[in-house]
């Protein structure tokens, strides 16, 4: 089972996830927001972002 | 690149004909007994089709002839797409392919102790299984992320699959949180599975009915899951268990049918029996496994995909029990010809998360995809010329140029597993 702690940093650290484009990234945060506020509720971390 | 398997000829456990039969007791429970749809315009959609309806009792009465008529419209073969075309699954007869599923807290990887996830923690389990050529998809390693709003805890989980991965990735049908997952989906260009449970026996719920319409609406498969729990909300038999099973599945189909002709639909066995003298959920059991080779080869008679999600454990911790559970089950589903058996990396049924689970999960797939793979008999002449050449005692293949040829296809080699001796 050490193997697999060390395996685990090992992929992650070799590992790049496919980015979302700058535009869609957008896109999802939007979407995000929308929930957010649909639910009636604040979000620290969306309102951050946003500068809201 | 995604790897995938194929399973040609599936393992059975019912016969053809038992399969027929529960087909048969399915109908008759669909037309006689019928089902409850928490949903009056799902009543109405299903009585302008020739169903029965007690609206007093939220009841359809689904006949034969409109059950048939709908799985005829059911595409026999599905792809889910990545964003890249790498990452597509299949969900057709034959093609077998595994994936992660979640954990409602974290299991730390030194300590094992486990505690609520945060955001970031949802961040590295979607990284670590899109990292992962053997896991189809992502399905953030938290069903509950502790540091975001609860009321939208799974819209919060899709951005970071998205934001993190270019596979697949699945939704959950609560909080009213799927007509956002379809949304996050369609602006990243990932296929998504869209899961809907029944409430045992013989019920759909609102929100699930919502989710179905959702999916008609957005031209996207739908996976219809039973949720019976043996001797509790179906009868305790395996046979009585997989007929309820599957009406439950037929009855959404049905509606599904209706409200989107040809929609793709994906059969899943979601079973959770019950430790009988405990009380507590016992989703390592043999009956379960059992009830998914059933549910593969319902799928198949039907002409449909199909999934779990599992394999399970109720182990709390990485040792023995968690490895012969989880293990058993893969070995009976992935031969069953499951397509996308969804249940890496989780500890005590879906309720721990565990990177280190993960990576020895990812092994044990490794393993089966292996055993899919099967014997190449077409390299009888190959074999014969090495025989020939290497005769008797005190001859030996090391030396033979075949032998390191055929090595890497032929025999699978752990990452894991210590095949050291003792001494070593």
């Amino acid at each position: 089972m050490k193997r697999a702690e060390s395996i685990v940093s090992k992929v992650l650290d070799q590992h790049e996830a496919p980015a979302l484009s700058p535009e869609a990234d957008r896109e999802v945060e939007n979407i995000l927001f929308a929930a957010v506020k649909e639910k009636g509720l604040v979000s620290p971390y969306l309102d951050a972002k946003r500068g809201d | 690149m995604l790897k995938k398997f194929q399973r040609r000829n599936p393992i059975k456990l019912p016969t053809d004909d038992e399969i027929q039969e529960i087909h048969n007791q399915t109908l008759q429970v669909l037309e006689e007994v019928g089902l409850y749809f928490e949903d009056e315009d799902a009543l109405g959609i299903l009585e302008q089709n020739g169903c029965m309806i007690d609206k007093k009792k939220g009841l359809a009465r689904i006949p034969n002839a409109l059950v048939e008529k709908s799985i005829s419209q059911c595409p026999p073969s599905i792809t889910l797409r990545g964003r890249s075309h790498d990452n597509a699954v299949v969900l057709d007869r034959e093609t077998v392919q595994f994936g992660p599923c979640s954990g409602m807290r974290i299991m730390e990887i030194s300590s094992g102790k486990t505690r609520p996830g945060t955001a970031d923690d949802a961040i590295r389990t979607a990284r670590l299984a899109d990292a992962l050529d053997i896991m189809a998809g992502v399905n953030v390693g938290l069903g509950f992320i502790s540091d975001r709003p609860a009321d939208i805890n799974l819209v919060w989980n899709y951005a970071i699959c998205c934001r993190n991965s270019g596979k697949i990735f699945s939704l959950g049908s609560m909080e009213n949180s799927v007509k956002w997952g379809i949304r996050i989906a369609e602006v990243s260009e990932q296929d998504i599975i869209i899961p809907v449970s029944s409430t045992s026996p013989l019920g759909w719920p609102t929100e699930q009915i919502s989710t179905v319409k959702h999916a008609a609406k957005s031209n996207r498969p739908v996976t219809i899951q039973s949720m019976a729990s043996p001797g509790i909300t179906v009868p305790i038999t395996p046979s009585g268990t997989a007929v309820v099973m599957n009406a439950e599945i037929l009855g959404m189909l049905v509606l599904a049918q209706i409200l989107k002709p040809g929609m793709g639909v994906i059969y899943s066995c979601f079973t959770l029996p019950m430790d009988m003298r405990l009380g507590t959920l016992a989703s390592d059991s043999i009956e379960l496994a059992m009830l998914i080779v059933v549910s593969a080869q319902l799928s198949k008679f039907y002409g449909i995909g199909s999934m779990i999600w599992g394999p399970n454990t109720d182990s709390k911790a990485y040792d023995g029990q968690c490895g012969y559970e989880k293990a058993m089950q893969w070995l009976l589903a992935a031969p069953a010809g499951i397509n996308l058996i969804w249940g890496a990396g989780m500890i005590e049924n879906h309720t721990i998360w565990s990177d280190k689970q993960l990576i020895v999960d990812a092994e044990i797939c490794e393993r089966v995809g292996r055993y899919l793979d099967g014997i190449d008999t077409g390299s009888g002449s190959s074999n014969f010329k090495t025989i020939k050449e290497v005769g008797h005692f005190s001859g030996n293949y090391l030396m033979q140029p075949q032998t390191l040829q055929d090595l890497p296809k032929e025999h699978y080699i752990p990452t894991i597993s210590s095949q050291h001796d003792y001494d070593s």
